[in-house]
């Protein structure tokens, strides 16, 4: 993950303290990445338990029918996935987006959009991050609990929440790189894959 | 009403152009729209949304049929589709070839994508088919086309993610796109013979000797195709026979898929890595757009822009027909500057009440959409199959885009044989759903 100093001769110098901004949040990204591939690995396993307790209940009438909570959780879990692999996602330039326009231009004005870009993706997902932030803190405070299976509320918004902060600082690390003229996606981090 | 519209014209492809991501450019301009023109809590709203739209119990299937995909993607099954099927494509005029179609259909019954089913079948096939003298340009080209199969064959996570956002049973999507996806198969190998038949010197004389294979051979090779054939019965299976969810059939399908992989001995860490960090990446890429979709979705309703564009073209006063027609056209243009998923949810709020009150139903039209996503996926300057391509054989995009040339014909073809006879999809959801 050393990728900054790698770089090489023709790297810009990035003074010590934003590299270790830089690397703590690539760090970031790829723990939200472990974390979000064990959501994923919880939900299979949910819906598996899920189908085989029904199945078995088919057979054996006394057994209980299912498990109540399986779905509810696996659509936390989901949600949880989603956000916490979103930052890994955006370091590996993995999200999509209109590159036409981008790939037409000259290296410095290619600069200029990327940090516009990176900018106004700070906007939204910071005030995605805070936002979820506080929507989790009011439902702690609230008392807020599911219809199903009277599970505090705050407990998956806080994933969420917290998978929104870790994109969010990742933007602020893209923003960083595209003002001291560091590549801002890193192709090491991509997965080549099913995806698109 | 204009000044709303031409706002989120403005915003939207504004913020597009300068290279922002698709989904927070969708949520960008929905968090505009609502603080420039309703006195709304934006910041109490939004996550209400975000936690709806990232839980929603029908979305859990996507997640799981990404890690299935993932997991078949890193087996050895490019080989084992080639081995098993080499043997009986080799009667058919075309020989070989045949390979390319036969095995994207199977591998688009265990994927939800194109590009991917593109990448699994060329991996062996491609490289076969040029040792065995067969000429490039047809070789290329019917992966190309078969390729996009992958969305059309059931399980698609375009399916998914349509099914969603319109608010239609994913499973009576993936009902209706099955008898297409064969049909379009079946389109594509009738050309490949008509084609060779034409031009024998595309297939090499030698390989004529391949009919001449024994029976026990071909039964054989079969062995090679059982454990995938067994996950595709097991998954549509359990899904068309009403026994099983589109998740469940999704979970049945990740363990299915866990078993194919570690019969093969590829259950190394760093498979396991690339599965885990690859569905997520997958997974988040594709739950950014479809968020953003969603919010956006959501505020233009209540801002009443559907409603309005409704209305609009209304008074035109198109026929169904003409309707389609110009969508269609839509799509072309919009498929040069974005991919099928962002293209597919940006416009959805809108078209969908159009086609709606034009009397078509949405299942159908979800599986129209399918196919013009297909054509914008063999299609430059973003075609995804042909970067795949690309990638495979390293040659120019506008070399594979004339290769690919007849099958996307076939499939404008294709849509045009679905417009007119809507019942090709519908049936078979009819027949089994009621």
């Amino acid at each position: 993950m050393s990728d900054d100093t790698l770089a090489g001769a023709a790297a810009p110098a990035v003074p010590a303290p934003v590299a270790a901004v830089l690397l703590a949040a690539d760090g970031l990204a790829v723990l939200g990445g472990w974390l979000a591939a064990a959501c994923l690995a919880g939900l299979t396993c949910l819906i598996s338990a899920e189908i085989v307790t029904a199945a078995a209940s088919r057979l054996f009438p006394s057994l209980p029918g299912g498990i109540s909570i399986a779905w509810e959780y696996s659509a936390y879990l989901m949600g949880a996935a989603f956000l916490f692999g979103s930052a890994l996602a955006l370091r590996a330039g993995s999200h999509i987006r209109m590159s036409v326009l981008l790939a037409r231009l000259r290296a410095r004005g290619r600069r200029v959009v990327e940090t516009v870009a990176s900018l106004i993706g700070l906007l939204v997902t910071g005030f995605l991050a805070w936002s979820l932030v506080v929507f989790a803190v009011r439902s702690w405070q609230g008392g807020q609990i599911s219809g199903g299976s009277f599970t505090p509320l705050w407990i998956p918004q806080a994933a969420l929440a917290a998978g929104a902060i870790m994109l969010a600082v990742q933007m602020v690390a893209r923003l960083l790189r595209c003002l001291l003229g560091l590549r801002p996606d890193d192709e090491r981090f991509k997965v080549s894959g099913v995806g698109e | 009403m204009t000044s709303i519209a031409t706002t989120l014209l403005a915003v939207l492809f504004g913020t597009l152009a300068s290279g922002v991501w698709i989904g927070l450019t969708l949520i960008f301009t929905a968090v505009v729209l609502l603080y420039a023109f309703r006195s709304i809590p934006v910041d109490r709203l939004l996550p209400q949304y975000v936690f709806n739209i990232l839980t929603t119990p029908e979305l859990i299937a996507l997640p799981l049929f990404i890690v299935m995909g993932e997991f078949l993607f890193r087996t050895r099954l490019s080989r084992a589709l080639f081995d098993g099927l080499a043997p009986w494509a080799g009667l058919l005029p075309g020989r070989l070839l045949h390979v390319n179609v036969a095995g994207s259909s199977i591998f688009a019954a265990v994927s939800g994508s194109s590009a991917a089913t593109t990448q699994v079948v060329g991996r062996i096939a491609l490289s076969e088919l040029e040792r065995r003298g067969y000429a490039r340009p047809i070789a290329v080209g019917s992966l190309a086309g078969a390729g996009t199969l992958g969305f059309l064959i059931p399980p698609s996570t375009i399916m998914i993610i349509y099914g969603v956002l319109a608010d239609e049973s994913v499973l009576r999507l993936f009902t209706a796109g099955f008898v297409p996806g064969v049909l379009l198969a079946l389109c594509f190998m009738v050309w490949i013979m008509v084609h060779t038949t034409i031009r024998p010197e595309l297939v090499p004389e030698s390989e004529r000797a391949l009919r001449h294979v024994s029976l026990g051979e071909r039964l054989s090779a079969l062995r090679e195709l059982a454990p995938v054939v067994a996950l595709i019965v097991a998954v549509l299976g359990s899904m068309y026979g009403g026994l099983a969810t589109p998740s469940e059939a999704a979970a049945i399908g990740v363990v299915g898929a866990m078993i194919i992989a570690a019969a093969q001995g590829g259950f190394s860490f760093a498979t396991l890595r690339d599965v885990a960090l690859g569905s997520v990446q997958t997974c988040a890429m594709i739950g950014l757009i479809v968020l953003g979709a969603s919010i956006l979705g959501n505020v233009a309703a209540i801002l009443g822009v559907p409603r309005a564009i409704a209305g609009f073209v209304e008074s035109l006063g198109l026929a169904p027909f003409a309707l389609i027609l110009v969508l269609t056209l839509v799509y072309l243009v919009l498929g040069c500057f974005l991919d099928g998923f962002s293209m597919i949810v940006m416009t959805l709020p809108v078209v969908l009440p159009l086609v709606a009150s034009a009397g078509f139903d949405t299942v159908w039209f979800g599986i129209f959409l399918v196919l013009v996503v297909e054509m914008s996926q063999i299609t430059p300057p973003l075609g995804f199959n042909l970067f795949v391509i690309q990638g495979l054989t390293g040659e120019g995009l506008m070399t594979i885009t004339r290769h690919t040339l007849p099958y996307l014909l076939i499939l404008v073809g294709f849509v045009v044989l679905m417009a007119l006879f809507p019942d090709i999809a519908l049936f078979l959801p009819r027949l089994l759903l009621g």
